[in-house]
């Protein structure tokens, strides 16, 4: 059989129109919108405790193991989000789909860690750009006021009704976490919010 | 057009430069930007602008602003029309249409104003008495009441604007920007606060804009524009005008209604129409300021009469003449500088008459300097002219008797200014569950005790003194930052104002007229309320404020009492011989003025009502023409029609080609749990009613799940996928409630459990494949598993490449044929159907829907949401030898309640009609005999129905009362909803292959 036939295809790809939108003002767009399809995506769960699991994310990430609520650690490869207590997103630009899964596992087979790869079931759009905080207000109870929610912080949160985990990586630049099936929806309504701001959509790739 | 004949020839802040032109009622008039519809109009000379809401008398324009009771009007036409917006508020723009409401055929002449006639027939509360009865009528008077009664049209086309909603966080909110809400956003913004400040208008400056007050010297305009600089260029304090706070809840939490766009000719597509920000505040500041109370006397609804305020606003604000000879009727001082403003305007003021005896020398000597005469100790006993005022009667006043006294004097005008004193707008402060009290100096309610994070500054304070304002507001911004965690030490300096008028006020709140003198005195402008009727409420025992309310509709409508609840319950007051604060006031509730539904529902209308959520075949389905129906939130594909089918053709063909051929089911919306850690199989075998500890790895086992009560949750399959490794499947209704039952269970009640469970279901797309021909489709789209019988039987799991993606194939099936469930990654699960699709072409395949999924689960007996309905137990589903006994399980202890083992519970049966021919209705009640007189007893229920095309007859599953005992035995379905009764033979649930033998081939 032919290992080609089926390819990935993203939650967004009946909705995704690269190009430039609604109400440019002179600074050129508020909003800059691109889906990272090149982002995996990993559950951890364990305990935040237990000292082999610390240093085995650290380890395998490069990032020590983020242990205050809502808040996330880098590396050079890898984002560790907080999601609840003893859970977390691993986060790393694509180099071999389940590579870092792999890895873990092998790390870590002996603690009562477990790593489930959710990286199908996340849609990750990258919003930036001036207006962002304004934008996600839309939407968004939570404070996004820089002072409260800058950069290497996270939270979960909702967008109109739909649950997202929302993740400043610089000050103007928010990873939006969204369970697949609704990421169009969600698309739909970011652009229609961020046309008042002027937008553009990157190509993915 | 003419110009604009009350228009002054200089002054005000409207923009002479920039002509407007806009339509009321038909007729094409010219106003300036930076009018209002009822500045521009009072330009125009026009003064009757509406009709009242009962008796359809003439109404002019009585106030400047928000507490506008008489100028409602309905803008624009069509789709876009806007009904009871006050005049006093709607900023004029290019080509505004607005026309007078409640009016037929115009508003110069309506024919309901006879009801004005007959008023003594219809008092307040004449509709609770005269249309009780015959009781059944009431649906006819209805009709006839609402249609008399009613205010502006709605618009009965769909909302061509967008809106939107904003969530703000501020250290300090502000709400008002007139001087006191400048100076506490000052105050907080030099301290590094977060600020948002609303201002209700289109200009910052509130009452500043109206007067003529000077603040450091200059025009207070000037400290305005200064301050506005200063706040704009803060980072962090936000400036909101044309934005009202509409409602107070609790934490704080303010809800800011912003119209974005509504003053403009032609609007922004990219922009909202408006905006609803929700607020959530630290500490808010109201400096919400006041609002004038118009006096009680014979006619004092005429067009003409005005508020000394407003008449000051119009020719301080926009360079409007209200009339060409006033007169000024108050009760206090503030009156007197509209009196000289008005003056200066170019206005003849006849004279000004006030109430009190004793009036300040200075108030007098400046009425003197000016040439205006005053007749103190006098009272304005009613007013002439019916479209317009055209003179009005004075006379002394006994404060003694409260009567006027002597012979009345008749003055000619055309305006008639009047002051009954100043209500503090406490409405957001009483929202906020602070408590008000009475200040008898000020005869108004002003805020007491506060209850949430909040303090009051200035006139809604009753600080009536520019000066106070300022300070207070300097103080209230200093506080708010202060308490909001910012050091800031003392508070800015308020800056010095000329001199002002003292207040002082004598309360009057009711001139009865002399005898034989006709005419209505209304309390409530907007409701028709009268005095009478106050007193005919006090009369027939409604003497409560609520039930005042209630009786007579005094402050309700969209004015909710601004201008009218003080006079009406004062008056209530004097009737019952207590004080004012006895009486009590009514709840004020939000919104402060009306929101536009729009603006409440944002972004949450059409496609995005609820959000979508979508398979990763969903765009597959859309192009196959597939019908989708809701699944939760979930749409999926029910039946993909051919052309020329009918629906229950194309259904009935589905599930035909799998029990014939082979069909393929997007089954994504299972909801999938991953389960991992060392005791997952003992938390597995704690959860399910069946064992699940000695489940092999590479296996698959069907279970159910109880709630603590015995009853069944929920089933589904789990598979071993590898050590310490598990996938459980629930069904797509109860994927979030399973959840979070697993998940309490893991951390609150076994927390000692090594255990983990993540929600996958969005990771996998999910494809059934089902039918005769389904292994030899699957054979030919993967090579690396072995799908024979041998080695993948009945319940097997395994994991491989299918059409070129990794897979998890379930050997496991729903419809009862051979069947298997293949998961792949959901970004490949496009790729993936269409490549089975494309696979199974030449051996027939059919996409199938919902329909034929759950014609193919009813044939098979196979239950779903309609028989697991929280009330029926394993023994009632025929799950009685899946209940272990060798280990305990959620819900194992509750099944020992007797309720739980009676004889004669409900049991699951199949229905087949005695005629073979007659569907069973869905939801139909089964009883022995349906031609016995009701009460009727009811043996059970239909709980699925459906035409099986494979058996060629219709077929039902039913709960039923000793359901397995009566196989065979006939009983009647019968739905009194649709009227159908059916005869109908009860049959073991399982009506296709009960021997699994094309489940296991």
């Amino acid at each position: 059989m032919d290992s080609t036939l089926a390819k990935k295809r993203s939650a967004l790809v009946a909705a995704y129109l690269p190009g430039i939108y609604g109400a440019i003002g002179e600074d050129g767009p508020g909003i800059m919108l691109v889906e990272r399809c090149d982002l995996n995506v990993v559950h951890i769960a364990g305990d935040a405790t237990d000292q082999a699991f610390a240093h085995a994310v650290k380890t395998e990430t490069g990032c020590p193991l983020p242990t205050e609520a809502n808040t996330a650690t880098v590396s050079s490869e890898c984002t560790v989000l907080w999601l609840a207590p003893d859970r977390w997103l691993v986060v790393s630009a694509r180099h071999g789909e389940g590579l870092l899964k792999e890895r873990f596992r092998m790390s870590l087979a002996s603690g009562s860690a477990a790593l489930t790869d959710v990286s199908n079931g996340h849609t990750v759009i990258q919003i930036s750009g001036a207006r962002v905080r304004e934008l996600l207000a839309k939407g968004a109870p939570i404070d996004l006021h820089p002072s409260v929610f800058g950069p290497d912080q996270c939270a979960g949160t909702n967008l109109l009704q739909i649950s997202v985990l929302l993740h400043c990586v610089e000050t103007n630049v928010f990873h939006v976490y969204v369970a697949r099936g609704f990421a169009q929806s969600l698309w739909e309504w970011l652009t229609e919010g961020a046309a008042e701001f002027g937008y553009r959509v990157d190509p993915t790739d | 057009m003419n110009g604009q004949p009350f228009r002054t020839a200089a002054g005000g802040r409207i923009n002479r430069a920039k002509p407007l032109v806009f339509t009321f009622n038909g007729r094409i008039y010219q106003g300036f930007e930076g009018d209002t519809l009822a500045s521009a109009l009072l330009a125009n000379g026009v003064h009757l602008v509406g009709r009242s809401f009962k008796y359809h008398r003439p109404r002019g324009i009585l106030s400047a602003g928000a507490e506008e009771p008489n100028a409602l009007v309905q803008v624009e036409t069509g789709a876009r029309t806007e009904p009871n917006l006050r005049a006093t508020q709607i900023e004029l723009h290019e080509g505004l249409t607005a026309s007078s409401q409640n009016c037929w055929p115009s508003v110069a002449f309506d024919v309901s104003a006879v009801n004005g006639w007959f008023s003594r027939l219809i008092p307040a509360g004449f509709y609770y008495k005269t249309f009780m009865w015959p009781s059944k009528w009431w649906k006819a008077y209805e009709h006839v009441i609402r249609r008399a009664a009613g205010l502006g049209i709605a618009p009965s086309e769909p909302d061509p604007d967008h809106y939107e909603h904003r969530f703000d966080h501020a250290d300090v909110l502000v709400i008002g920007g007139g001087p006191t809400g400048l100076m506490a956003a000052l105050a907080a913004g030099r301290a590094g606060a977060r600020v948002t400040v609303a201002e209700e208008r289109t200009e910052w400056g509130g009452a500043l804009l109206a007067g003529n007050e000077t603040i450091k010297g200059k025009p207070a305009a000037d400290w305005v524009g200064g301050v506005v600089a200063e706040l704009s260029t803060m980072k962090e304090v936000m400036m909101l005008s044309r934005t009202t706070a509409a409602a107070y809840y609790d934490h704080n939490m303010v809800v800011l209604a912003e119209r974005v766009t509504d003053h403009q000719t032609s609007s922004d597509l990219n922009l909202p129409r408006q905006r609803l920000w929700q607020v959530r505040a630290n500490q808010v500041v109201l400096a919400t300021g006041a609002i004038e109370r118009p006096l009680v006397f014979t006619n004092n609804d005429r067009p003409g009469v005005m508020l000394a305020s407003a008449a000051r606003a119009y020719a301080n604000q926009y360079g409007v003449r209200a009339g060409r000879q006033a007169v000024v009727f108050t009760n206090n001082n503030s009156a007197y500088r509209a009196a000289l403003d008005l003056s200066a305007a170019g206005i003849d003021i006849e004279t000004v008459i006030d109430v009190r005896n004793e009036v300040s020398p200075v108030l007098l000597d400046g009425l003197k300097e000016a040439g205006i005469g005053c007749l103190t100790g006098s009272v304005v006993v009613g007013v002439h002219g019916t479209k317009r005022v055209s003179s009005v009667d004075v006379m002394a006043f006994d404060t003694t008797t409260a009567r006027p006294e002597g012979k009345p004097r008749r003055v000619q005008c055309d305006l008639l200014c009047v002051s009954g004193g100043w209500n503090p707008t406490v409405h957001l402060f009483s929202q906020s569950r602070g408590k008000i009290r009475y200040d008898d100096t000020l005869a108004a309610f002003v805020p007491d005790v506060s209850f949430q994070n909040e303090r009051s500054a200035g006139t809604c304070n009753g600080a009536f003194q520019l000066a106070a304002c300022l300070r207070e507001g300097a103080e209230a911004g200093t506080e708010a930052a202060v308490q909001a965690g910012f050091k800031c030490g003392t508070a800015p300096e308020p800056p010095t104002v000329g001199d002002e008028l003292p207040t002082a006020l004598q309360p009057l709140w009711d001139v009865p007229p002399p005898s034989k003198f006709r005419g209505k005195r209304f309390v409530d402008l907007q409701n028709d309320v009268t005095a009478p009727d106050v007193a005919l409420a006090h009369c027939e025992g409604y003497r409560s404020v609520e039930h005042l309310k209630r009786y007579t509709t005094l402050g309700m409508g969209t004015d909710q009492g601004r201008i009218s609840n003080v006079n009406g319950l004062a008056i209530m007051a004097g009737l019952r011989g207590v004080a004012i604060p006895t009486v009590g006031t009514t709840t004020f509730r939000p919104p402060y003025t009306p929101i536009t539904l729009g603006a409440i529902t944002g972004t949450e209308r059409g496609q995005h009502f609820t959000p979508i959520r979508r398979s990763a075949m969903y765009d597959w389905h859309v192009k196959a023409g597939a019908r989708f129906v809701p699944a939760g939130l979930w749409l999926r594909a029910q039946v993909y029609e051919r052309p020329g089918e009918s629906l229950m053709q194309a259904i009935g063909r589905e599930a035909k080609s799998v029990r014939e051929t082979v069909g393929m089911v997007d089954v994504s919306p299972l909801g999938k749990i991953d389960i991992q850690g060392r005791n997952a199989a003992e938390f597995l075998n704690r959860v399910y009613i069946n064992d699940f500890k000695k489940l092999p790895i590479g296996r698959v086992r069907y279970g159910v799940m109880l709630r603590e009560d015995g009853i069944v949750f929920d089933d589904g399959t789990t598979t071993h996928i590898a050590e310490n490794h598990f996938m459980m499947t629930t069904t797509t209704a109860n994927a979030g409630p399973v959840m979070q039952h697993l998940e309490y269970y893991a951390h609150v009640v076994w927390p000692e459990l090594d255990v983990h469970l993540v929600s996958v279901t969005e990771e996998w797309a999910g494809m059934a494949l089902a039918g005769p021909a389904s292994r030899k489709l699957l054979e030919a789209v993967t090579d690396d598993i072995d799908v024979s019988n041998e080695a993948c039987p009945f319940m097997a799991f395994r994991t491989g490449t299918i059409a070129g993606a990794p897979a998890r194939l379930f050997r496991i099936s729903f419809s009862g044929e051979l069947a298997y469930e293949i998961n792949v990654p959901a970004d490949y699960g496009m790729d993936v159907w269409q490549w089975i699709m494309n696979a199974g072409a030449p051996l027939g395949i059919s996409p199938y829907g919902t329909e034929a999924m759950s014609i193919l689960r009813i044939e098979k007996g196979h239950v779903v949401s309609g028989e697991i309905n929280g009330r029926t137990t394993a023994g009632d589903l025929g799950f009685g030898s899946m209940l272990s006994t060798t280990k305990d399980y959620i819900g194992r202890h509750s099944l020992t309640r007797p309720a739980l083992n009676d004889d004669g519970r409900k049991q699951l049966v199949g229905l087949i009609p005695d005629d073979g021919r007659t569907a069973v209705p869905r939801g139909a009640q089964i009883v022995a005999n349906p031609k016995r007189v009701a009460p009727n007893p009811m043996l059970g229920e239909v709980t699925s129905s459906c035409y099986s095309p494979n058996l060629r007859h219709p077929i039902a599953l039913a709960i039923v009362a000793d359901g397995r005992r009566h196989h065979g035995e006939t009983l009647h379905a019968v739905s009194p909803v649709t009227d159908e009764a059916v005869k109908v033979r009860v049959t073991d649930p399982v009506f296709i292959d009960p021997e699994k033998e094309r489940l296991r081939g």
